[in-house]
This record gives C-alpha cells, structure tokens and sequence, in this order.
C-alpha cells in the first residue's frame, strides 16, 4: 500500500495542507470569483474525500489534482451557463489579493481573461512547468493541438500585453 | 527577456491569494460536502422515489450524491443550472456590495453561494443571496409576491434572490421546469448562450418563446407579464412547444 494512501482523517489533512491553495489558485484562475473558486476547490477535495484513492507520491496526487480541477472548473463554467460574463468577471476581478510590492496584474488579467482551453495549457505550461508532451498526455491532446493552443494562448497575451511569451 | 516575462506568469498567478479563513472555511465545507453525498447516496439507494429529506439537500448540496440515480441525475441538471445560474445573476446585483475590493472574509454570508442549510423549523433557508423556502407562502412573504408551481407538479423548491425575483422548481409530466418572477424588466434569466429569435407562442400571444444554449445544454425560454410582474420559465431545449403552451396555461 502506497504511504500516500488517504486511509486517515490525518491523511486526508495532510494531503489538504499540501495542495490546497494549489488546487484554489487554479480554481480561481477558471471561475475568477472567490466564492466559486472556493467552491470548486472544496469539489475537488469532496472526491478525494468520498473516493478510494492511493496515490503513488505527491508529483501523481498533484496531476490528478490538476487534471480534476481543470475538468470540474470547466464543467461547472458550461453548467453554469456562463460563457458569456464579462461583465461578472469584471466584477469578481477585485477579488485577486493586490500585490503592492510587484504587480503583476496586467499579466494576471490576462491569462484569466483566456478561453478556458488556452487556460489550461498555459497553467500547465507556465505555472506546473510541464513540456508541451507531457501536457498533451495529461490532456489526452495531440501534441501538436497542445503547441497550437500555446501559440494562440501566446498571441492573445502579447495582444494584451505587447510582451512575447516564447518557450 | 523570454524568460523573465515566462516568469512574471507563474508569479502572476501565485499572488492570487485566498481569503483570510478560506483554508478552515473550505475544509469545513469539504467535511460537510462529503458527509451530504454520502447521506444522500444512502437515500438514493434506499429508496427509489426522493425523499422530502434528500429533495432538500439534492437542492442545497448543489446535486453530489446523484451520480448513480439517472432520474435524480436529469432532474437536477436543471435544478443545477438554477441555483447556479441563480448565484450569476446575484453575483452582479449584489457586485457592488459583495465584491467590494477589500472586503473581509467576515463578510462572505454576503457571497453568493450555491449552498444553504434548513433552519430547524424548516421554514427558511439561507446561506448568501439565494435564499431557499420550504413554501411558496414563506417565500411570497419575504420577496412580496407568490408564484408557485402548476397543479400536479412534484419535487418542488422555492428559492429567491431578495428583493430580486423569486423562483419556483418543479417537475411535471416527466420533465423539469423552473419559473421566474420579478418586478424588474431586465433578463433575471440567467441564461447564457446562444439565443434564438423569440417568436410568440402559439396560442399564447402575450408569451415570448426563444431557446438558449450553449455546447452542453439548451433550455427554452418563455417570457410573459402579467400584474407588474415578469415571468420567466424555463425548461429542457427539447420540450414542444405545445407542452410548454399547455405549461403555460397552468401557470397564467
């Protein structure tokens, strides 16, 4: 058995202080609101919780934390109906502790502001420091579509911004 | 420079902060979450007709423990849609209050929310801007009107967005439906998508028919006014227009 099996309520705890601000930055970065990142956030733990997980370490607790965020955020966006928001996304922008010592803001909007597709190679690409490969696998994407997304990802940030964002 | 700019993302997206007493609160939530699926999945597989009891928590518990019943599973994509859509529609009137940058995490029972609790004497239950009755009389009382649902339709919930519009959910003859009511004459729809021209229902002049959707659902919308009020119904994409006529009647 695996030592990185949840058989415990101090497993459980422990497997939460470990990646439980992970798992709401990536939520956030879908829902853009405090109250349905939380939410989310609180999903994804809900399945570790019910479910009958033993992960082999924390590099695969951490992809399947990944890849089930990005699938439930997704989902709860389409169920909610809420393709078209920009007005509530400005409203739920403030919600973004402000950093006063770098601001990084403008970048932070705008990857954000993405389509959720192109979200999500960038916070795996960026944020996770996968290669494009290993995205197409956790994806189940060609890797070919994960280099065109990140292409399209990159040019809608340089739009934005006026910066590159090369490999 | 590809690589300081490569990094001003992964800074970027580490400064997103959650509110102070979000890790507590949430695992709280978790706790309570989990504890409601599994409760829920008991009821479910013990009984195949829902419970007055796991209506309620179906309801509250945004729809977890549904997964292996395929009755309850399409019932509650459109509950799911109303609360949630629901919580949309409250997150922008209430922007200006709840979102106000700088605000204390003391001051989430502001927050939209999909989750709520019943109140021991079962008559109100509240948990952010949506609030849910147990009555179409409890709920009339607090927004100063009542809708309810037609003649014959089952599994009933009342919710409302206080003073905004309140909101009935029901099935009937199979299929699920939520009515709308407001004062107000903007869209409290909450509906978000592609929507088709609305065209008058046939048989009913003064009602407005359209279909919403988007790449997983659709849902019709039927838009009438009657005493001050706005109605709005929804319900599946695919109902006939004559079913959503004879909806219609029952609810005018």
């Amino acid at each position: 058995m695996s030592a990185h099996a949840l058989r415990t309520d101090a497993d459980f705890e422990a497997f939460y202080e470990r990646h439980w601000k992970y798992v709401y930055r990536l939520c956030y970065t879908y829902m853009r609101s405090e109250a349905d990142a939380e939410d989310c956030t609180e999903d994804v733990f809900v399945k570790v919780l019910t479910g009958d997980f033993a992960f082999e370490d924390e590099t695969h607790e951490r992809k399947w934390l990944t890849i089930t965020s990005i699938n439930l955020c997704k989902d709860r966006l389409k169920s909610y109906g809420r393709r078209n928001v920009d007005s509530l996304d400005d409203e739920a922008a403030p919600e973004v502790a402000a950093p006063e010592q770098e601001d990084y803001s403008d970048v932070r909007e705008a990857v954000l502001a993405l389509p959720p597709k192109l979200k999500e190679v960038i916070w795996l690409y960026y944020f996770d420091g996968y290669s494009t490969d290993e995205i197409a696998k956790m994806l189940g994407s060609p890797p070919s579509t994960v280099r065109n997304r990140m292409r399209d990802a990159r040019n809608l940030l340089k739009d934005r911004l006026g910066t590159d964002f090369g490999e | 420079m590809n690589e300081t700019n490569n990094n001003r993302i992964r800074e970027s997206l580490e400064l997103i902060e959650p509110a102070e007493g979000a890790k507590e609160r949430m695992l709280a939530n978790i706790r309570r979450k989990a504890a409601e699926q599994a409760s829920n999945s008991e009821v479910l597989s013990a009984a195949p007709a829902v419970s007055e009891e796991s209506r309620e928590k179906t309801i509250v518990a945004g729809a977890t423990g549904d997964e292996n019943h395929g009755a309850i599973r399409k019932l509650s994509v459109l509950r799911r849609w109303s609360i949630a859509a629901a919580a949309c529609l409250a997150l922008a009137i209430l922007g200006a209050v709840a979102l106000t940058p700088g605000r204390k995490p003391s001051d989430t029972a502001g927050t939209p929310s999909v989750t709520a609790s019943v109140t021991p004497d079962g008559s109100v239950v509240a948990a952010g801007p949506l609030t849910f009755y147990t009555t179409a009389a409890a709920m009339a009382d607090a927004i100063g009107f009542s809708i309810d649902a037609p003649e014959g339709a089952t599994d009933i919930a009342y919710a409302a967005a206080v003073p905004e519009f309140a909101e009935v959910a029901f099935s009937l003859r199979d299929r699920e439906y939520a009515l709308r009511a407001s004062k107000t004459d903007h869209d409290f729809s909450g509906l978000y998508g592609d929507e088709t021209k609305p065209h008058k229902l046939a048989s009913a002049e003064d009602a407005m028919l359209s279909v919403v959707s988007d790449d997983l659902m659709s849902f019709f919308k039927l838009v009438w006014k009657k005493n001050g009020l706005v109605y709005i119904l929804v319900g599946p994409g695919e109902t006939p227009e004559e079913e959503i006529a004879a909806v219609y009647r029952m609810l005018r």
